[in-house]
């Protein structure tokens, strides 16, 4: 599902941000991604999501070679993957059921299939209920569970988070890793970076840890 | 995936939760779109005026003394060959003579005892020149007939019309001048607003892009949005601008009704406003293209991650 070969980014200065990298992660895999501040793991979340080209070495996620994937193939790579930011992305002029229902307009499916698709993204994520509310209406925990729904309601082969409960507090922070165990359970691949070391204990997953740019498994 | 409708719905939405963002934005729009009209209005009118005053322009053509009927007739048919004029006729010395005491013998009532005066004036023709003509060209005419044999010179209020040429012709340069800074500068207004409206709304660029949105499912929006504001705005500056123009009417009606301009500045024809606003909405569509793809790079959140 991923791969990263060798793989090196460094940006002007020169800095080097990431180090000799290499990386496996199976369908179905729920990886923890953690280290300090500076440590790379934002770079290793550009190279995954297609936000940045490694300056050398190979990446492969979900059948694309990002290493050498075209402007023109980027948005059709992004719809194989679900990304959840730590500041939700929301589109404040949507409501929920519209924000969630994106990636599948995007993909041009008929309003009928989108509702049901919807609607299922919603249940799982408890918010059936708030469906035509608009995301300054709705509380933190919600609105990450919306970027959730989003992220998964297309069904992508991977999910990526970066710092998914970095905003909550430790009630809500349960609730959003609980819903990760869920969407793991049904076969959904899981890269969740996070800065919270007592989830990656109590879950006891793979866990990769960033140091000054190189890995430490 | 997106369609005519669903862009409309889009646009009234973006409005709905940006209300002042749009209204400041159609102002900005609006006013900027009046000056350019009313400018090009101004100018297209200004070269009505040397046209329609240049058909007003009458002639005096003397003659030299002595000349015999057939040589007479030669100068008539040569200054006729010229093409000028809409009508040229043929004033004896007798009926020049006549006309010259009638008006001047309200101001001079001893005028007509000077005997010796009497053959000063000469025969002449009195020509007026065709329409369409303008101003400009009097000057060059009056030369062509002073080299046909016979004539003794030519008179049509040079000084006047000289002294006028100039002032409209360094008026119709100025104004060029103006309006193309002013059209420039109303330009990069219409280019600056219309970024700082994408600006505002990067992050939306950002999540489309992170949903796997293409280039032009981002950019339709966008475009039909700088495409509708400019629209809105340009019949709204043509409302203005035709408001200002009856305002200037009524006062040349009223004020400078001697100057006879008031038919002659007239508004944009229909083909004129069909254009005008065509332009606008593609000005308006451009520069958000301009402005869109600098954002819409595909890589859009990954500055900010």
């Amino acid at each position: 599902m991923v791969l990263f070969h060798h793989v090196y980014k460094t940006y002007q200065g020169p800095v080097h941000a990431l180090k000799d990298i290499n990386l496996e992660i199976q369908k179905g895999d729920y990886v923890f991604l953690t280290g300090p501040s500076g440590a790379g793991k934002t770079t290793l979340f550009k190279l995954l999501c297609a936000y940045d080209k490694p300056s050398s070495g190979k990446v492969k996620v979900a059948g694309y070679e990002l290493d050498q994937i075209s402007n023109q193939e980027v948005p059709f790579f992004r719809r194989k993957i679900g990304v959840v930011f730590q500041d939700f992305k929301l589109l404040r002029e949507q409501n929920i059921f519209e924000n969630v229902s994106l990636p599948l307009q995007i993909l041009g499916l008929s309003s009928t299939a989108i509702k049901k698709k919807v609607q299922n993204a919603l249940e799982l994520v408890g918010l059936t209920h708030r469906w035509d509310f608009y995301p300054e209406q709705i509380s933190g925990g919600e609105k990450q569970r919306v970027a959730i729904a989003r992220a998964l309601v297309h069904q992508p082969e991977l999910l990526i988070a970066d710092e998914p409960t970095g905003n909550l507090d430790p009630e809500l922070s349960d609730e959003i890793m609980s819903l990760f165990d869920k969407i793991n359970a049904q076969g959904t691949t899981l890269l969740v970076a996070t800065h919270d070391h007592t989830y990656i204990q109590k879950k006891q997953k793979h866990h990769i840890q960033l140091q000054a740019g190189s890995l430490n498994l | 995936m997106i369609n005519i409708s669903e862009l409309f719905k889009k646009f009234l939405s973006s409005f709905q939760f940006h209300p002042w963002m749009h209204t400041i934005v159609l102002f900005v729009l609006t006013s900027t779109l009046t000056i350019i009209f009313s400018l090009t209005l101004f100018l297209k009118n200004l070269e009505s005026i040397l046209v329609s005053w240049g058909s007003q322009i009458e002639m005096n053509i003397y003659l030299k003394d002595n000349l015999k009927q057939d040589q007479q007739n030669e100068i008539q048919k040569k200054i006729v060959e010229l093409g000028y004029f809409k009508d040229v006729k043929y004033v004896t010395k007798e009926k020049a003579i006549e006309n010259f005491f009638t008006k001047m013998s309200r101001y001079v009532p001893d005028f007509s005892e000077d005997k010796e005066f009497l053959n000063v004036i000469p025969s002449s023709y009195f020509a007026t020149l065709d329409k369409n003509l303008p101003l400009s060209k009097v000057t060059s005419i009056a030369a062509k007939i002073l080299n046909i044999s016979g004539i003794e010179d030519v008179s049509y209020g040079q000084e006047w019309i000289q002294n006028f040429s100039i002032f409209l012709s360094s008026l119709k340069h100025t104004s060029f001048s103006i309006s193309f800074v002013l059209v420039l500068g109303g330009l990069l207004v219409i280019g600056f607003i219309i970024y700082i409206l994408i600006q505002r709304r990067r992050e939306e660029i950002e999540i489309y892009e992170l949903c796997g949105a293409t280039s032009s499912m981002i950019q339709a929006p966008f475009l039909f949005e700088g495409g509708i504001l400019c629209f809105l705005s340009s019949i709204s500056a043509l409302g203005f601008s035709y408001i200002l123009l009856q305002f200037q009417n009524g006062f040349l009606h009223t004020e400078m009704v001697y100057f006879g301009l008031t038919d002659i500045f007239r508004f944009f024809t229909w083909s004129e406003v069909v254009f005008s606003i065509a332009l606008s909405v593609f000005v308006g569509v451009g520069v958000s293209y301009l402005c869109i793809r600098k954002l819409n790079t595909g890589w859009a959140a990954a500055s900010r991650l």
